[in-house]
């Protein structure tokens, strides 16, 4: 069974129309983010999702982590929030995918495990 | 000009004084969030029947039986010779996804199923509107299933983002595979009470966390 997963970097998630996004999923792609994406933007992509599920799609599986920084010196948590304020948005991945496809996403602190249908 | 400088500092003063008013009557706020079947409603019921006589909600073993967010007004809970007076939440349960064949295998005609499904997904979305309302969240997680889960992880981050004060309930103990254990391990930095709401056991020590988050 071929998987296909789709690369979006973060600076166009940030732009992209959450439509044009649920399209790609409908079309059965997993979609791969280069960060960790905000709890608003998972709360927003959940409503979103909601109002496009009908017969044929029925949401979605999706999961982040955060890459943490084993530096916890008080000069390392300060370059971590300075990187974060000037890229804005904290490193990590977020993985998305069709419901239908994907059956579960399981997280462990540094990788996230697919189990597809 | 005199009189315009006094005139400012009475209305200003008044209009303090009608701010403050209405700052001691501002009722609390407090919500049931989680995911779907992790018994939020059957805690609504235990408190409203506790305080008010009467249930909030049904409560059924299909998912998304709560598909509206119900506000009960003035609970007024009386605990340790402390009283606190609040409106009480039940929101449905938070989902990525809801599939309609779901509720045809627990037994609902297809028409019904697929209306229900229409339902729970308009239920998810006011659920997150609701969440800017409230003054205290209690994030019901159902102690038999891994907590690490996307959902869980969404609500607890956005109840961080948003500032809003909140306690994670570690619920369905009375189940032999509940492990509350998991829970705190998972969210360490967060307060978290294990109750089971089903048969009411250590619902008071729920009170007694309230009063203190509310700084009662």
């Amino acid at each position: 069974m071929k998987l296909k997963i789709k690369y979006i970097p973060y600076e166009r998630f940030e732009k992209m129309d959450t439509d044009k996004l649920i399209s790609e999923i409908k079309k059965k792609n997993i979609i791969l983010i280069d960060a960790r994406i905000g709890s608003k933007e998972e709360t927003k992509l959940i409503e979103d999702v909601m109002r496009k599920i009908s017969g044929r799609f029925k949401g979605i599986e999706f999961a982040s982590i955060e890459f943490e920084e084993k530096n916890f010196s008080l000069l390392g948590m300060l370059r971590k929030r300075l990187k974060e304020f000037v890229i804005g948005y904290k490193r990590g991945i977020t993985v998305i995918g069709p419901a239908n496809l994907i059956r579960e996403i399981k997280r462990n602190p540094e990788e996230l495990l697919l189990y597809v249908r | 000009m005199v009189i315009g400088k006094i005139k400012n500092i009475l209305s200003r003063s008044i209009v303090s004084k009608i701010g403050k008013l209405f700052k001691k009557r501002k009722i609390v706020r407090i919500g049931l969030y989680g995911p779907v079947n992790s018994g939020k409603t059957t805690l609504a019921n235990v408190i409203s029947m506790d305080w008010l006589g009467e249930p909030i909600g049904k409560v059924s073993h299909i998912p998304h039986e709560t598909r509206q967010v119900i506000e009960k007004e003035h609970i007024e809970v009386k605990h340790n010779n402390k009283k606190i007076v609040f409106n009480l939440v039940d929101t449905p349960g938070i989902a990525t996804k809801i599939d309609f064949e779901d509720f045809v295998k627990k037994g609902l005609k297809k028409k019904e199923a697929k209306q229900r499904a229409k339902e729970a997904t308009q239920g998810v979305i006011e659920a997150i509107k609701w969440l800017d309302r409230m003054d205290l969240v209690l994030v019901v997680l159902d102690a038999t299933r891994n907590p690490i889960d996307q959902v869980n992880v969404t609500i607890l981050g956005n109840l961080e983002a948003r500032k809003i004060p909140f306690i994670v309930i570690a619920n369905k103990i009375d189940l032999k595979r509940a492990n509350a254990h998991r829970i705190r391990t998972a969210f360490p930095q967060y307060d978290v009470v294990a109750i089971s709401a089903k048969n009411k056991y250590r619902i008071n020590e729920l009170y007694s966390k309230i009063m203190e988050k509310l700084g009662i």
